[in-house]
């Protein structure tokens, strides 16, 4: 049942979970490195991985609120991804309409991992060798962030808009950035092997159409997935919904007859 | 839909090399910054890595104080991005003889110790810049509100200078700074009514805390 | 793969164009934000104002009162005028404007004064007292209120207390012949008020020489008026501004003066003295000569014909500084 008024408006939905989450960000007023709501402090889990790196003893001192973010993260992945990140969202309304093909690119299997695994290589070795959160300086997120924050304050810095607005063009017109470039995505997926939720396919169902391959924002072969395509899957649910067999379904625990 | 080869990847991870490289020599953390931090702040190499730019403070001081926080932006330099600072054209920093005295609601924010508990007496955001050129009432008199809505005494005085004022040299009287009793409460500068203003708050002998960590 | 290429291609000027007008949008939003921020404009409205109705035989009536204590002084001083029943009707809505420009207590009109002023007031039954204020430039008003005891006095007497710096009604009023401003910018809150009565505190002025009922009408300013004030020329422009909004009764603390200096801070003196009148001119020309009296100088009434606000004001039509035309009633209450 929650299925079928999902698929019926799952844009609808999405822009809704859009809309909370914005005025969320303005009502709290803070940015997304450490949001204190309903009395539960949540530190950015990259943020985290930082401050370790650089033996920041901030840490030592915050690092019960980095609990509850990994916790959430391990247990149902990257749905963060799919359905709270404002980057994420906004590229899953524009991926339909994306028809720059040379910019949508496609991994399977063990390659999806390549790409998280160099991002948060290049994250760690920077931040390491500059002794300093450098990425949360240029992180997209953070700026869409700070962003919403000047707004809710009518405090403004055009720069801080430029910046942000052209990452947000860049970004949407590719893949790449959500697929495993993005640091968190790419911690995501590397800490979501062991979730719970997952896109399942009935093989019985399946007509092998291929429409959620092509509708799928990452590119993600849903239909034959292994572990990597569960882990890194954002569960928005675009597959789902486009299924002509409705032969997608969500389910909250792996089935013990899971395809390899 | 494009596969990405080997080669890709290769040329990715050496981009990201590359970028790491550039980050260990490119990037410093500035030992003074140039803007005014909110009160209680540490000494600007810590508080740069005490800061997460959680804005927290900033909304503290928009909603309970007196809302002169904002963020730095690109402007102010790269690594001071979305940090806080004082600005004085919005409003000026009511910690001490204000509002927020005994208060200090951005302290009470902060979640990182970047900015820490002070006493009255322990507080100096920095000190005020006199631009001579702009004060009108250098120019043709009639004006000395800095003078009249400094807390401090001591801090603005009046002096009579001479100057030339259409070909005749006369004496006029301008407000003189001390900037060792001023502290940095920036009321002048937000008073100041010369467009553009007169006086430019500056994080100059500015008092910060040394963490004992 | 052309024909691909081509399309990519279409689509990124698409997005492109996409992009910019999103950011156009925004920033086309933020400022309509940052503009209903500010307060809204009206039309130039234009006001009335009252001939001083505290006249005998074609002067205007100063009293000056010394005498301990406040209440009393303040009574007696606004009796010899004559009371207030000629100024105050059943539905009037009656503005009183002490100088709260400041946080300390030597800088400001005493609350003691204040609510003695306010005693006298109610007797006269108007339909609303408010108080209200702008304080100097960089203060905070609602501070100032705390910090010198004016808000206990509000909540005693169940007074509105405005600070106006909070206020989003602004109003542009005309001038009476004002010769730098054809026009000011003030509240609606003030523009509202039937009766205004200034409770100036004597003080020095670093700049205006000194600040009594005709300095104190800045208070009805926002920031950005008293701002052109001192752009334009501060004694011709406070002269402007009284011609449209003149006090209709001044009642001058001068319990503690501040000599030498001021307006933040100065040497006080206690002089435990009321001035009351219904010309701005002629009591601050007569409190002015109060207080270079009590610094010691010479010559004191002369200085106070000197100074240019008074002057200017007088010149046009806001109040005598003529002494002829003034008519001084002085006592003592032990």
């Amino acid at each position: 049942m929650f299925l079928r008024s999902i698929k019926s408006n799952l844009l609808l939905a999405r822009a809704l979970v859009l809309v909370i989450v914005t005025l969320a960000l303005l009502y709290l007023r803070t940015t997304c490195s450490f949001i204190t709501i309903l009395g539960l402090s949540l530190m950015c889990p990259i943020l985290a991985l930082q401050l370790l790196l650089t033996s920041n003893p901030v840490l030592n001192r915050l690092a019960l609120s980095v609990v509850t973010p990994l916790l959430f993260i391990l247990l149902f992945g990257r749905v963060i991804c799919g359905w709270i990140c404002p980057l994420g969202l906004l590229r899953n309304l524009l991926s339909s309409k994306l028809k720059a093909k040379k910019l949508i690119f496609h991994l399977n299997g063990r390659a999806i991992l390549v790409l998280p695994i160099i991002s948060l290589t290049t994250l760690s070795l920077t931040s390491y060798l500059a002794n300093y959160p450098i990425y949360c300086l240029v992180c997209p997120i953070g700026a869409l962030c700070r962003v919403i924050l000047g707004f809710s304050l009518f405090s403004f810095d055009f720069s801080l808009l430029l910046y942000s607005m052209s990452l947000l063009l860049v970004i949407s017109m590719t893949n790449i950035w959500c697929l495993g470039l993005c640091p968190h995505g790419a911690l995501y997926t590397i800490l979501g092997y062991f979730k719970l939720l997952r896109v399942v396919n009935d093989e019985s169902k399946c007509i092998h159409c291929n429409v959620c391959l092509r509708t799928c924002p990452l590119r993600l072969q849903i239909q034959k997935a292994t572990k990597h395509e569960y882990a890194s899957c954002t569960t928005c649910l675009l597959c789902l919904v486009k299924c002509p067999r409705s032969s997608l379904t969500i389910k909250l625990l792996p089935t013990s007859n899971r395809k390899r | 839909m494009i596969r990405l080869t080997r080669r890709d990847f290769i040329k990715i991870a050496l981009a990201s090399l590359v970028a790491g490289a550039l980050a260990k020599f490119t990037f410093k953390l500035p030992k003074e910054s140039g803007v005014v931090r909110p009160p209680g702040a540490v000494i600007e190499e810590e508080f740069l890595k005490r800061c997460i730019r959680c804005g927290k403070c900033i909304s503290a001081c928009s909603t309970s104080g007196s809302g002169t926080l904002e963020e730095c932006g690109y402007l102010d330099g790269f690594s001071l991005v979305g940090t806080p600072k004082v600005n004085p054209v919005r409003a000026p920093c009511e910690a001490l003889f204000g509002k927020c005295e005994g208060v200090l609601p951005c302290v009470k924010a902060c979640p990182t110790n970047a900015l820490v508990w002070v006493e009255p007496h322990q507080i100096k955001l920095g000190s005020v810049k006199w631009i001579r050129e702009n004060c009108i009432a250098f120019k043709k008199g009639g004006c000395l509100v800095c003078y009249e809505t400094c807390p401090l005494d001591g801090a603005i005085s009046v002096k009579e200078v001479t100057a030339e004022r259409r070909g005749k040299v006369v004496v006029v009287r301008v407000p003189e700074f001390n900037s060792e009793i001023c502290i940095g409460c920036g009321r002048c500068v937000n008073a100041c009514p010369a467009t553009p203003k007169a006086l430019v708050l500056t994080p100059k002998g500015a008092k910060r805390v040394i963490p004992r960590e | 793969m052309s024909s691909s290429q081509r399309m990519s291609r279409r689509d990124f000027i698409k997005l492109l164009v996409g992009g910019t007008a999103a950011v156009i949008g925004v920033g086309v939003m933020w400022h309509l934000l940052e503009r209903s921020r500010k307060p809204t404009e009206v039309e130039v409205l234009e006001r009335e104002v009252k001939k001083n109705v505290f006249v005998e035989e074609g002067k205007s009536l100063i009293s000056v009162v010394r005498g301990k204590n406040v209440k009393r002084v303040v009574k007696e001083a606004i009796e010899l005028l004559g009371g207030l029943d000629k100024l105050i009707e059943s539905g009037d809505v009656v503005l009183l404007k002490p100088n709260v420009g400041f946080s300390n207590v030597d800088a400001v009109t005493t609350p003691e004064t204040l609510a003695a002023v306010i005693e006298v007031v109610k007797e006269a039954r108007p339909k609303k007292i408010v108080i209200a204020e702008s304080a100097v430039r960089g203060r905070d008003t609602t501070f100032n209120f705390k910090a010198t005891g004016i808000v206990e006095v509000a909540e005693k007497y169940d007074i509105e207390l405005i600070d106006l710096k909070k206020s989003k009604n602004l109003v542009k009023v005309k001038t009476r012949g004002g010769k730098l401003l054809d026009k000011v910018s003030t509240y609606k809150e003030v523009y509202d008020a039937d009766v205004i009565i200034s409770i100036p505190k004597l003080k020095r002025h670093v700049e205006a020489t000194t600040t009594i009922s005709l300095k104190n009408m800045m208070g009805i300013l926002p920031d950005s008026e008293k701002g052109t004030f001192h752009n334009l020329g501060l004694h011709q422009c406070i002269a402007d501004l009284n011609t449209v909004f003149k006090p209709d009764l001044c009642i001058v603390d001068a319990t503690q003066v501040m000599t030498v200096s001021g307006p933040g801070r100065g040497k006080m003196v206690r002089a435990d003295t009321i001035l009351a009148s219904g010309d701005p001119v002629a009591v601050d020309l007569i409190a002015s000569k109060i207080l270079f009296e009590i610094e010691g100088l010479d010559n004191p009434l002369e200085r106070a014909l000197k100074i240019p606000h008074l002057r200017r004001a007088a010149e046009l039509g806001v109040g005598v500084i003529d002494v002829d035309k003034i008519k001084l009633i002085e006592r003592e209450i032990s």
